[in-house]
């Protein structure tokens, strides 16, 4: 069914930045969008005028949009993105930024994920999510993503024999790996038995199953390779990404994603495969769907990654397949848009930026995947990009 | 700060109006369209298939199977909170659609046969309750009657 796009060549990613996650905070959306640009500015060594592109996500946003950033930041792109994916923005992003800048409409595009939270965020969020839960989901008390992920989570351990210790072998390499990058919000370690005896939320979904919304942002730019060359910046190069929405309708329940169905273009345009990936960044709102992106992108067969889980080291250093190396949305929270930026985030530290704690050692090659925007009983968008080293990148 | 009554989530849309008057004579409706006989459900304006603006209300057949299963522990609603845990099924109808529903049989499983019952809960919502086929009826809606209106 695929069709082959154009290739991304010749455009970069560099200066990755995260404004440090808050459990709460009292400032608006609008500040941490604001560090994050000025952060990007310091780290590029460009001015502000030379952003003339801004692809941004936010839920905490509104009634304001990009445009009012705009003003408020007195910048004046000439052109202008919003990614209302959740989960999956943060490669959508570099997919549009990608082509704006490939044609010209813009040189240096400024992509950001940021979001406040407070006890209110929360409510108002979900209260609003989509009309299909307002109707149907709802009024059962099941507003939220927990019920709807229990329900996946149940019938993925029925239909394929993973246990829960499966799940939290996930949880606790994410808490490790948050741990070495000085990200965790929980500021220690997780054990097995802290995990099995979490209090339940949503049976079988237990307390560390569940991400914990806080506030923060997470960015990157995006420019030619040759204006990153000539600005000294490291930088990462996209070998091949792809995107599909509302895959495999016909399931009654989900157990996969439309990375099954794109994965085998994906790999050919990098002219790569799964063994040749360094680190991995799966959006992992719940351990179940990280190990769909694992079956679905040919890490393991479907119904295998318990399996594959149990054999291989998921820990920054572990010598395995390094995943979620900055702890991902488990550990490190969840930023609101900025969680789907975190994967892409952390893959472009990864590849370009000296001396991290939590260091992938040989990295060149890193696979991210974004999944996001829970409608009626799953989320309908997949994606996913393969990242390579740039030539003075590390 | 005054101590109002906890009551599930009022929040449907204009759309849901016919499935809450069905539940004052407890009949189940979904819509079908008239042009292509697709049965739709969250309930919506147009034909998911054919795109036709062609949607009928219909009684349709409630059996069906329970696919999945939990129990909410940590609701984001009062009221649900305060009656922790509720249990919450999602059932395939023999007719097509998946639908989330409350649940009260306590031994239920997933593969489960059951039919799904309509009726007004204490806010005036109308909501779907799966009865488990092989219980007696009586009994699984008396486990909800916090939930549900005399």
């Amino acid at each position: 069914m695929n069709k082959k796009s154009n290739s991304y060549e010749g455009v970069a990613l560099v200066c990755p930045v995260t404004i440090p996650y808050q459990r709460q905070s009292e400032k608006q959306a609008e500040w941490f969008f604001g560090r994050a640009l000025a952060t990007m500015l310091k780290d590029s060594g460009l001015n502000k005028t030379d952003i003339d592109g801004l692809a941004i996500s936010s839920f905490t946003l509104a009634p304001d949009s990009a445009v009012s950033l705009t003003n408020y930041f007195s910048m004046s792109p000439r052109w202008l993105e919003t990614i209302p994916l959740g989960g999956a923005s943060g490669v959508v992003a570099m997919r549009r930024a990608a082509r704006a800048i490939q044609c010209g409409d813009a040189e240096v595009v400024a992509c950001v994920g940021a979001d406040t939270s407070n006890p209110q965020s929360f409510g108002k969020l979900i209260d609003n999510f989509s009309g299909f839960s307002s109707n149907a989901v709802h009024p059962y008390g099941a507003g939220g993503p927990n019920t709807v992920f229990s329900m996946i989570t149940r019938n993925y351990m029925e239909q394929f024999g993973a246990e829960r210790e499966d799940f939290g072998r996930i949880c606790i390499s994410q808490r490790d790996n948050a741990m070495a990058a000085s990200r965790s919000l929980f500021n220690k370690p997780l054990s097995m038995d802290d995990y099995m005896n979490a209090r339940v939320i949503a049976d079988p979904l237990h307390l560390f199953d569940c991400v914990m919304p806080c506030a923060g942002a997470e960015g990157y730019l995006m420019m030619s390779v040759d204006r990153a060359k000539s600005l000294a910046l490291p930088y990462v190069e996209i070998l091949a990404s792809e995107e599909l929405y509302n895959a495999f309708p016909e399931d009654d329940i989900h157990f996969r994603g439309g990375w099954q169905i794109f994965r085998e273009s994906l790999y050919e345009a990098a002219d790569l495969g799964p063994e040749d990936i360094d680190l991995i960044q799966t959006y992992d709102d719940y351990p179940v769907i990280v190990m769909l992106q694992l079956e679905d992108l040919g890490f393991c067969d479907k119904g295998e990654a318990s399996s594959f889980i149990r054999n291989t080291s998921l820990n920054w250093d572990g010598g395995g397949l390094p995943h979620n190396t900055a702890g991902g949305q488990l550990s490190a929270g969840q930023a609101g848009a900025a969680g789907g930026f975190i994967g892409l985030v952390e893959s472009i530290k990864q590849l370009t930026v000296q001396g991290l704690n939590n260091a992938v050692s040989n990295a060149n090659i890193a696979l991210v995947s974004g999944y996001g925007m829970v409608i009626y009983d799953r989320c309908l968008s997949s994606n996913a990009a393969i990242l390579s080293r740039g030539e003075n990148g590390k | 700060m005054e101590n109002k009554e906890l009551l599930p989530p009022e929040l449907r849309t204009d759309v849901w109006a016919p499935v809450s008057r069905a539940a004052e004579s407890a009949e189940f409706i979904l819509q079908q369209c008239s042009a292509c006989e697709s049965i739709q459900y969250p309930p919506r304006e147009i034909c998911h298939v054919c795109l036709e603006d062609a949607l009928e209300w219909r009684q349709i057949s409630n059996k069906g199977k329970l696919i999945s299963h939990t129990n909410l522990h940590a609701s984001t609603n009062a009221f649900f909170r305060e009656n922790a845990p509720s249990q919450i099924a999602l059932v395939k109808l023999d007719a097509g659609p998946v639908i989330f529903s409350h649940i009260a049989n306590e031994n239920a499983q997933t593969g489960d046969r059951v039919y799904l019952l309509n009726r007004l809960d204490i806010s005036g919502e109308s909501i779907f309750v799966a009865i488990s086929e092989d219980a007696d009826e009586k009994i699984q809606l008396n486990q909800l009657a916090l939930l549900l209106k005399k």
